[in-house]
């Protein structure tokens, strides 16, 4: 069980003056789904960096399980990661990629064997990440954040550049395994659609310097594919309430292909 | 099954020899000894001793001075690929030990240190640290930090991050410094021992020098060549194999 409380004065950039985030603060309750959804520039992988303890650099505090990040020694929460990229060690087979976030105990072996299994890729546990296509390698990197037995999940756009069976399958996959273990989960995206079919509720930032706009809980049921019309519906009552959202997502498009476009909000 | 390629290499190394021993037996001078005679003397020494003697010593120095250098050039060469401070630090010191040459710091550390053991080694390790720190800190340089923040993001512990995410990113490197390595340092010992040493394949390859003994010579040449490429076949490429498998 982890909960997280973010309360974030000031947060500069490593060696700048610019300000990354400023009065962000929320905080998530245990075994939610929490979307954080921004344009670029809003700080989402700082406040990520933050959560995780890599950086402390700021005024104000994060806790975890009601511990300061900034006194603990230990992180107090069991994390499991992904990212934009599968990051994998191109070095060390599928299995091995696994072993080497766990602790070495003698049972690791039988729980690889069990989430290998659930992401559908026990014939490929000794390959190695090169011989494997891009949606694969995102399951292996998906095996691997859930291997750890998380109670913290945190995702930086995990999905991204993924073509959109692909993406679908992960996010299905992704559903299923925080069903059944329930770690609290901050998913970075900029895809609102992809936030709307997953999340139990959105955090929205603003552009730099970060900060919460509107916080958005969401009821529909999960998963849906994201041209599901409950999803639609959802997202233009959203935009029609709050359409400086779209105004900041709208500039974001660096072409990859589940980005979505202006035209794609208001279809 | 032998390539096309395989043979040539065959065809053409036994013709040399083949065309060695058709001259020197024709000639009959002393300067040039017949292939078959070089392998009569190389038997006579092997039998005796001596040349294993002699062998031993200088690969017990060849492996001492191979090991110290990569050790130390690899931990500099780490230093000045990460950081810059280093970098900037060490800059100049590490080009003007590329470029000063083997003989010089042979003879300075003979004087030194006087004719010994360390002295030997010591002056090896001078000539060859430069150029293991050069290629490690290239591949310092390349490390990916994507990877290093799994490591963080997991929560790895350090020593874990070091040699299963960090050095595997080095291995190819350390590789290249390692062959390099070991080929630079074959040379500068027999060198080392011919000028101060008492025993090892430089001393003997002196004295046979003295003597004008040329069969002497190519026997340990020979013995020497043979050596070089059993290392390579049982040591190096078993371990190129292992580390580069995931690239096939």
């Amino acid at each position: 069980m982890t909960e997280l409380a973010i309360d974030i004065v000031r947060k500069h950039y490593a060696s700048s003056d610019v300000l990354a985030l400023k009065d962000l603060s929320f905080s998530v309750t245990s075994g939610k789904f929490v979307a954080l959804v921004g344009p670029s520039g809003a700080g989402k992988t700082t406040i990520l960096n933050s959560i995780l303890g890599l950086d402390n650099d700021y005024q104000g505090d994060v806790l975890v399980n009601a511990q300061s990040l900034k006194e603990v020694d230990v992180h107090p929460a069991k994390i499991g990661c992904m990212f934009q990229e599968p990051r994998l060690m191109p070095w060390m087979t599928v299995e091995q990629n696994l072993e080497l976030v766990l602790e070495g105990k003698s049972s690791d072996k039988q729980l690889i064997r069990k989430v290998l299994e659930q992401v559908e890729l026990t014939e490929r546990a000794s390959s190695y990440p090169g011989h494997l296509s891009g949606g694969m390698q995102r399951r292996v990197a998906l095996a691997r954040a859930f291997a750890v037995n998380p109670n913290l999940l945190l995702m930086d756009e995990p999905f991204l550049s993924l073509d959109e069976p692909s993406a679908d399958r992960l996010r299905q996959l992704l559903y299923t395994l925080w069903q059944e273990l329930r770690p609290t989960v901050i998913f970075v995206t900029h895809n609102l659609r992809e936030a709307l079919a997953l999340a139990d509720e959105i955090i929205f930032l603003s552009a730099s310097p970060g900060t919460v706009i509107r916080h958005f809980p969401i009821d529909i049921k999960r998963p849906q594919q994201l041209d599901h019309s409950a999803i639609s519906e959802l997202q233009e009552r959203l935009l029609r309430e709050n359409p400086e959202i779209l105004s900041g997502l709208a500039e974001e498009n660096d072409g990859g292909n589940i980005n979505p476009t202006q035209e794609q909000y208001l279809q | 099954m032998m390539t096309r390629d395989r043979w040539l290499n065959v065809l053409f190394l036994s013709g040399f020899f083949l065309l060695w021993q058709i001259i020197a037996q024709v000639l009959e001078s002393s300067s040039l000894p017949a292939p078959s005679a070089v392998l009569v003397e190389f038997w006579k020494q092997l039998e005796s001793g001596e040349m294993l003697y002699h062998l031993g010593i200088t690969l017990w120095r060849v492996l001492v001075a191979f090991a110290v250098s990569m050790l130390i050039g690899t931990f500099i060469g780490i230093l000045m690929g990460r950081y810059r401070m280093v970098n900037s630090a060490l800059d100049g010191l590490l080009v003007l030990g590329l470029n000063i040459p083997a003989l010089v710091t042979i003879i300075l550390c003979y004087i030194w240190f006087g004719l010994v053991d360390a002295a030997a080694i010591t002056a090896v390790a001078i000539n060859k640290i430069p150029t293991v720190i050069v290629t490690v800190r290239e591949g310092a340089r390349a490390v990916d930090r994507k990877l290093l923040e799994v490591a963080d993001a997991f929560h790895i512990p350090r020593y874990r991050k070091l040699f299963r995410v960090y050095l595997p990113q080095l291995y190819p490197y350390l590789m290249a410094a390692a062959r390099s390595g070991l080929a630079l340092i074959w040379k500068i010992v027999l060198v080392v021992e011919l000028l101060g040493r008492s025993n090892g394949v430089g001393f003997q390859l002196g004295t046979y020098f003295q003597f004008f003994d040329i069969t002497g010579i190519l026997a340990y040449t020979f013995a020497f060549a043979s050596v070089v490429l059993v290392v390579e076949a049982a040591a190096m490429r078993p371990i190129d194999n292992r580390i580069s498998r995931w690239r096939s």
